[in-house]
C-alpha cells in the first residue's frame, strides 16, 4: 500500500485537443500542496482522474492507497472534493444537504458543522438557488470539511469569490490546516492564494509537470539580478539562467539556481550587480512557465 | 456503505420528486373521472391523462439526469463514495420509481374505475394498458438517451420522437388492438400480448444500452474544463 495520500505515476490522459501527459505526482500525508496552472493547463483533469470521475490511459493512480477509479468508492469515503466547477441540488436548501452528507458519512461532525455555518455566514434554511457564487462555495466548503476527511482536494475553489468570500475561505483552510494528519491538494491559478497556505508546489503546464518541490526551498533557489553591463558586452545564456533581458548597458537575468557564487561570478566578469531580488510564487510560475515551453521549443 | 449510497440518491430523487408525483397522480386520477364522461369533455380528459404522463417522463428523464450536469450537481453525486455506474443505477432506479409510481396507479386506477363506472368500455382496456405500456417505454427511452447523449439537444430529438410516437399508436394501433371496443369484456388477444411484450423489449432495451455505454465510458465530466 502507498504512504502517500496522492501518488500518481507516469499518468496520461489524451483527448482531442488536449493530453495530459507523463503526469507524476505526490503528495505525502499533512501536506499541502499548491497545485498551480494556467488556465487549460490540465488541473481539473488532473483532479477528475484522481476523484475517479476520468479513467487515465495509462500510468498508475492511488490514493489514500486505492488504486483509482477501480476502488473510488472506498477512497471517496476519506476524500472531501470542492471544485469550482460543482453545484448542488438546486431545490433543495443547505440544511437538507448537511442532513443528506451526514447520513452518508459516519464521520460527519455536527457541532462542527454548526460552527462553520455561523462563521461563513449560512443559514440552513436557505435554499441552494438563492446563493451567491461565494456562498455556494462556502456550503460546498462546509460539507466537505464537516466530514472530517483524510485528504481534502479543492480544485479552484476561490474562483469567481469577492475578496471577503476569498478570505473568510482561505482563513478556514488555514485553520483545518493545524490538523497536520490531513492533506490538502489546492488547485488554483491564483499564485497569492497558494503562496499562503501551501507547503509544496506543483507547476502544471500544458498537460505536463513543469516543476514540483517544497515552496520554501524552491522560492528561495530564484533570484533576480540587476546588472550594469560594461558597453559593447552581450550576456550569454548559462546553467541555471531562465532569462536574460539585456538593454543597452544594463540587464536583468533570472536564475532559478541562484547562489553568491553565481553574483560573484558577475562581479568577476566586470559587471556591476545593482540589486539582487527575490521572486514572488506568481513571477517563479510565470518564470518557470515560460522557461519550459522555450527549451520545449513551444 | 457503497450500496447504502445508492440507496440514499435513490431517496434524495424521490424526495425532490414527490410533488411532481403527487401532481401527477391528482391530475392523472382527475382526468381518468373526465374521460368517463361523454363527448368533447370525455376526450379532453383522455388527452389530458396522456399529456400528465408524458410531462412527467419528459420531467424525470431531462430535468434529473441532464439538468444534473447543467447545473454540476453531477460533481457533487460523483464526489460521494461511490461509482460513476453507480450512480448510473441509482439514476435509473430513481426515475423508475418516480415514473411507476403514478404510473402503476393511473393504470390500476383507469382499469378499476372502467370496471365500476363504465363497464361498457371494458372492451376498451387493452389498448389503454398498451397505451400507457408506450408511454412507460418513451420514459425509458428518455432516460436512456439522457444518460448516454448528457446532451440537451438530443433530449430534444428524443422528445420529440417519443411524443410523436403516442397519437400514432392511437391511431394506428389501437383499433386494431380493440375488436370490441364497446364490449362489456376485455379481451387480452394475441396481438395485445406481442404489443405489451414488444414495448417492455423495447424498454429493457433501452436501459440496458445505457447501462452498457456507461460502463464503458471514462470520462463522466462532460465539458469540463481541462
Amino acid at each position: 500500500m502507498s504512504a502517500f495520500a496522492i501518488d500518481m505515476r507516469d499518468v496520461s490522459k489524451r483527448y482531442p485537443y488536449f493530453t495530459l501527459q507523463g503526469l507524476s505526482l505526490r503528495l505525502e500525508p499533512g501536506q499541502i500542496m499548491g497545485f498551480v496552472g494556467p488556465n487549460g493547463a490540465g488541473k481539473s483533469t488532473t483532479i477528475r482522474v484522481l476523484m475517479g470521475i476520468t479513467a487515465h490511459d495509462a500510468g498508475e493512480v492511488r490514493v489514500l492507497g486505492h488504486p483509482m477509479p477501480a476502488e473510488q468508492a472506498r477512497a471517496k469515503r476519506d476524500i472531501g472534493f470542492v471544485s469550482h466547477d460543482m453545484g448542488l441540488f438546486a431545490n433543495a436548501t443547505i440544511g437538507w444537504h448537511m442532513a443528506f452528507v451526514r447520513s452518508i458519512y459516519p464521520s460527519w461532525d455536527a457541532s462542527y458543522a454548526a460552527a462553520l455555518l455561523k462563521r461563513f455566514s449560512l443559514r440552513a434554511e436557505q435554499p441552494v438557488k438563492g446563493l451567491s457564487t461565494g456562498e455556494r462555495m462556502l456550503a460546498m466548503l462546509l460539507l466537505a470539511l464537516s466530514r472530517r476527511p483524510r485528504l481534502l482536494i479543492l480544485d479552484e475553489p476561490t474562483a469567481g469569490l469577492d475578496p471577503v468570500a476569498r478570505h473568510v475561505l482561505l482563513a478556514e483552510l488555514m485553520d483545518v490546516l493545524k490538523d497536520d494528519s490531513r492533506s490538502i491538494l489546492f488547485s488554483s491559478h491564483n499564485t497569492l492564494d497558494v503562496e499562503q497556505i501551501s507547503d509544496r508546489i506543483t507547476f502544471i503546464d500544458r498537460g505536463r509537470v513543469v516543476a514540483s518541490e517544497d515552496k520554501e526551498t524552491y522560492l528561495d533557489r530564484w533570484r533576480r539580478l540587476h546588472l550594469d553591463v560594461p558597453e559593447g558586452i552581450r550576456l550569454e545564456p548559462r546553467a541555471g539562467v531562465t532569462s536574460i533581458t539585456q538593454g543597452h548597458r544594463t540587464a536583468v537575468v533570472t536564475t532559478d539556481a541562484f547562489t553568491p557564487a553565481l553574483e560573484a561570478t558577475y562581479r568577476l566578469a566586470g559587471f556591476t550587480v545593482r540589486d539582487v531580488q527575490r521572486l514572488t510564487l506568481e513571477e517563479v510560475f510565470v518564470e518557470t512557465v515560460l522557461h519550459t515551453r522555450t527549451e520545449r521549443g513551444e | 456503505m457503497t450500496r447504502s449510497v445508492v440507496g440514499h440518491l435513490i431517496r434524495k430523487d424521490l424526495f425532490l420528486y414527490r410533488w411532481l408525483i403527487v401532481g401527477t397522480v391528482l391530475v392523472g386520477l382527475c382526468s381518468i373521472i373526465l374521460s368517463g364522461s361523454a363527448g368533447a369533455v370525455g376526450a379532453g380528459g383522455q388527452i389530458l391523462l396522456v399529456t400528465s404522463v408524458v410531462v412527467l417522463a419528459v420531467f424525470l428523464a431531462v430535468h434529473g439526469v441532464i439538468s444534473e450536469r447543467q447545473t454540476r450537481s453531477l460533481l457533487f453525486a460523483l464526489s460521494l463514495p461511490i461509482s460513476p455506474l453507480q450512480y448510473t443505477v441509482a439514476k435509473v432506479v430513481a426515475g423508475l420509481v418516480a415514473f411507476l409510481i403514478p404510473w402503476s396507479i393511473l393504470t390500476a386506477a383507469i382499469v378499476g374505475l372502467t370496471h365500476v363506472f363504465n363497464p361498457g368500455a371494458v372492451g376498451a382496456l387493452p389498448s389503454s394498458v398498451a397505451l400507457m405500456g408506450l408511454l412507460l417505454t418513451n420514459f425509458c427511452i428518455l432516460t436512456a438517451i439522457g444518460l448516454i447523449s448528457g446532451s440537451e439537444l438530443w433530449s430534444v430529438v428524443g422528445i420529440i420522437a417519443t411524443n410523436t410516437s403516442v397519437p400514432l399508436f392511437m391511431a394506428a394501433m389501437v383499433p386494431r388492438l380493440t375488436p370490441a371496443t364497446d364490449g362489456v369484456m376485455a379481451l387480452w388477444s394475441g396481438p395485445i400480448v406481442v404489443t405489451l411484450l414488444a414495448e417492455f423489449a423495447v424498454a429493457v432495451l433501452a436501459l440496458a444500452t445505457a447501462f452498457v455505454v456507461q460502463s464503458r465510458r471514462t470520462d463522466f465530466a462532460h465539458g469540463a474544463a481541462a
